[in-house]
C-alpha cells in the first residue's frame, strides 16, 4: 500500500473529538485554526479525527513529536493543560476505534519498537450537548491552546535551523 | 430432585455492541434452550418518520461507526427507487467501489483484530492476553499487516467520501463527487501489498481449519439455509442482484427481486430481545432459519466473480464438503475468500476507464411513494424500505440489518455450544470463551456504540427454577 504522504512528517498535530457535540470538537477546531499557519510546513502534519484508533499508530510511526489535542471536562488552570504522555505497557484491553493516548503509544512501541515524544494538550470544554460550534468560553481557551501549539512548533522549526 | 437453572453471560465481549446470553437448564441440568439477548433499543425506524427522504442516507449511516457506508448505500438505493431513476453508470461504479473499500476495512478489522485472538492465541489462553494487544505481542508482523490492510480500505472510502467514517458520498440519484485521477493512481499502487496480506490471512485460516478439523466439525455446527444477493451467474454481488435462499445442501430454494422481500421474509418478535427474528416465510418460524454474511453468501453461491477468489472457493469447497459448511467457525474462512474477492473487484473498478467520469448524479423530484434498497453489508444482507407522503416526508421506515437476519442462527450457535459444554449441570472449562467465540463468528453489530477488543467483565449466573441465584462466576 502506498505510504501516506504525511508519514514523512516529523511532527504530527492530531485534534480529536466529535464536532457534533459542541465543545467536544475543540481538537478538530484547533487543527483548523492551525492549518493557516502550519499547513504548508513540510515537517508538520495536521489531522482531525473523531477518535484515536490503531490505524493512527501506523500512520505516525515515523514521527518525532506527536501533539494530541482533546477536550476535557475537567477544570483546568487557564483552560489549557500540557501533559507528557507515557506508553501504557502490557496486555490491557483496547478498542477498535477508541484508544487512549497512552494505549496508542503502547501500541506503537509494541508494533514498531519506537514512539514519538508525545504531548496531550487538554482544553477545557463546558458544553458537550448536541450541536455544532464551540461555546464562547471554549473558543477562548481554544485560541489560547492554538497559540501555545503554534509557539511550540515555531520554536522547533527555529531549533532545527529552518 | 434437581432443579431447573438459568446461566447468564453478560456482557459478551469483542462484538459490536452489547449482548447477553442466558442458558436455560432443565431439572436434570441439561441444556433446555439458549437465548442471545440484545438489550439495547435504538428506535431509528421511528425517529426517521417525518424526515425528508433525501436526508435518509445521512441519517441512517449514523446507525453504525463500522458500516456507515453500507447503510448509506442501501438508503441511497431506496431513495433512487423513490425518485424512480437509474443512476448514472459512473455513480454506480463509484458506489460499488466505495462498498468494496467498506468490505476491505470491515473484513480486515474483524479477522485481524477481533477474531485473531481466539484463533492465534487459542480459545483457552489467558483472557487477559486474548485480545488484539496479545496478538501484537505474539505476532507483530501479522498485526502490522492487518492494520495496513484495514487502512487501505479506509483510504478508498476517504478518497471517495472525504473521510474514513461517516463519509459524505451517496445521495439520492447518485454520488456527490467524482473520483480524482491522482487518488485512483495512488490507491492502485496499494493492491500488491493488500493481496499479499489477504492471501496470508486466507492461507492461515485454511491451515487452522485443517489442523482443528474435529473442533471445526462440531463447533456450533447445525443445518440452516444460506442467503445473499447473487448476480446472474450465481456469484455473490455485494451491491446488487437477486436475493437467493439456498437450503442446507446448497440447492437454490428461491431467487427473487429483493424489493419483494416481504413475500419471503417474515419478522418474528420475542419478548426477551429488542432484535427481531427474520425467517424464511415458506418454512415458518423458527424452521426458516437462514444465515447471511460471508458464510451465507459463499455457501449459497455457485462461484465467485473474480479469479483468485474463485480459486479460493474451490479449495474451500473441497475442504468443507461433508458437513463443514454448517460450522459457524467457517465464517472466518469465507470472510477471507470475500476479502480477496473484494480486492479484485476494487482493482477492476479502479482500472475501469469510466471510473473517473463526471456524470455522478441525477437530480429530480420523487415520483414514487415507496422504495426498497438492498445491498450486502459485510455482515450480510441489509434492507432499507421507505414509504413517503406526497411531499417526500418519510411515513414509514423498515430496516432489516444483517445481525437481525442471523438472529435465529446466533441463538442456535449458542445453544449448540452450550449443549456440548454443559451436562448434568456441570459447566466445562472453556465454555464462556466458546460461547463468545460462536457469537463473534457472525461479526454481529448490535449498535456500534462500543467496540471493545480486550478483556471485559464477564458474569455467569446460575439460577434455580425459582430464579434464585445459586452460583456466580465472575471474570473482571
Amino acid at each position: 500500500m502506498p505510504a501516506a504522504k504525511s508519514e514523512l512528517h516529523s511532527t504530527w498535530i492530531v485534534g480529536y473529538g466529535n464536532p457534533h457535540r459542541r465543545d467536544d470538537g475543540i481538537g478538530p477546531y484547533i487543527v483548523e485554526q492551525l492549518s493557516g499557519d502550519l499547513g504548508r510546513e513540510r515537517d508538520i502534519a495536521l489531522r482531525s479525527l473523531h477518535q484515536l484508533d490503531p490505524v493512527l499508530a501506523e500512520e505516525v510511526q515515523g514521527a518525532e513529536v506527536l501533539i494530541l489535542v482533546d477536550a476535557t471536562v475537567e477544570s483546568v488552570d487557564r483552560g489549557v493543560r500540557w501533559t507528557r504522555v507515557e506508553p501504557k505497557q502490557g496486555h490491557s484491553a483496547c478498542d477498535t476505534h477508541h484508544l487512549s493516548p497512552s494505549t496508542l503509544l503502547g501500541l506503537m512501541e509494541a508494533l514498531y519498537g519506537r514512539r514519538p515524544t508525545t504531548w496531550l494538550v487538554s482544553v477545557q470544554g463546558g458544553d458537550f450537548g448536541f450541536g455544532e460550534g464551540l461555546s464562547l468560553e471554549a473558543q477562548e481557551k481554544a485560541e489560547r491552546a492554538s497559540s501555545e501549539i503554534l509557539d511550540f512548533c515555531l520554536r522547533q522549526i527555529i531549533d532545527k535551523g529552518h | 430432585m434437581a432443579e431447573a437453572r438459568k446461566i447468564t453471560i453478560n456482557p459478551v465481549s469483542r462484538v459490536e455492541g452489547h449482548g447477553k446470553v442466558v442458558i436455560h437448564l432443565d431439572a436434570e441440568g441439561e441444556v433446555k434452550g439458549a437465548q442471545f439477548h440484545v438489550t439495547q433499543f435504538r428506535g431509528y425506524e421511528r425517529f426517521c418518520e417525518g424526515r425528508p427522504f433525501e436526508e435518509m442516507p445521512a441519517i441512517t449511516q449514523r446507525i453504525c461507526g463500522i458500516c456507515p457506508v453500507s447503510h448509506q448505500l442501501a438508503s441511497a438505493k431506496a431513495c433512487d427507487a423513490i425518485l424512480g431513476v437509474e443512476i448514472p453508470a459512473t455513480a454506480k461504479r463509484l458506489r460499488d467501489l466505495m462498498h468494496m473499500g467498506q468490505f476491505i476495512q470491515s473484513h480486515a478489522l474483524h479477522f485481524f483484530y477481533l477474531a485473531s485472538p481466539d484463533l492465534l492465541l487459542g480459545w483457552d489462553s489467558d483472557p487477559a492476553k486474548r485480545n488484539v494487544v496479545g496478538v501484537i505481542g505474539a505476532f507483530p508482523d501479522l498485526a502490522k499487516k492487518g492494520i495496513r490492510l484495514r487502512k487501505f480500505g479506509q483510504e478508498i472510502i476517504k478518497a471517495l467520501g472525504g473521510k474514513k467514517i461517516h463519509p459524505a458520498f451517496a445521495v439520492p440519484g447518485g454520488v456527490m463527487n467524482p473520483l480524482a485521477k491522482e487518488d485512483r493512481d495512488s490507491l492502485l499502487r496499494g493492491f500488491e501489498e493488500a493481496y499479499e496480506t489477504a492471501q496470508i490471512g486466507l492461507d492461515w485460516i485454511k491451515g487452522w481449519v485443517e489442523k482443528n478439523l474435529p473442533e471445526v466439525r462440531r463447533f456450533a455446527t447445525y443445518s440452516s439455509n444460506y442467503a445473499g444477493l447473487m448476480d446472474e451467474k450465481g456469484c455473490p454481488n455485494m451491491y446488487d442482484g437477486k436475493f437467493r435462499v439456498a437450503g442446507p445442501d446448497r440447492k437454490v430454494l428461491v431467487e427473487f427481486d429483493p424489493s419483494r422481500y416481504l413475500d419471503f421474509i417474515g419478522e418474528h418478535v420475542e419478548p426477551w430481545s429488542y432484535l427481531k427474528f427474520p425467517f424464511f416465510k415458506p418454512q415458518g418460524y423458527p424452521d426458516g432459519c437462514y444465515r447471511v454474511g460471508p458464510l451465507g453468501r459463499v455457501n449459497a453461491a455457485d462461484a465467485m466473480s473474480t479469479p483468485k477468489a474463485d480459486q479460493a472457493l474451490r479449495a474451500y469447497r473441497s475442504l468443507a464438503q461433508g458437513g463443514l459448511e454448517g460450522s459457524t467457525l467457517m465464517y472466518h474462512y469465507t470472510r477471507m475468500i470475500e476479502l480477496l474477492n473484494c480486492l479484485e473487484r476494487a482493482e477492476a473498478l479502479f482500472k475501469d476507464p469510466g471510473i473517473c467520469g463526471k456524470d455522478t448524479r441525477i437530480t429530480t423530484g420523487p415520483s414514487r411513494e415507496e422504495g426498497v434498497g438492498v445491498i450486502e453489508a459485510p455482515r450480510g444482507t441489509l434492507i432499507h424500505h421507505y414509504q413517503v407522503d406526497a411531499h417526500g416526508a418519510i411515513r414509514k421506515a423498515n430496516l432489516i440489518v444483517a445481525t437481525g437476519h442471523n438472529n435465529i442462527a446466533m441463538n442456535r450457535s449458542v445453544e449448540a455450544v452450550a449443549k456440548e459444554y454443559i451436562h448434568k449441570g456441570e459447566v466445562r472449562e472453556g465454555f464462556l470463551n466458546r460461547v463468545e467465540g460462536a457469537i463473534r463468528c457472525f461479526d454481529p453489530c448490535l449498535s456500534c456504540s462500543t467496540h471493545a477488543l480486550g478483556q471485559m467483565p464477564l458474569l455467569v449466573q446460575i439460577f434455580d427454577r425459582d430464579e434464585r441465584l445459586v452460583a456466580e462466576l465472575k471474570r473482571d
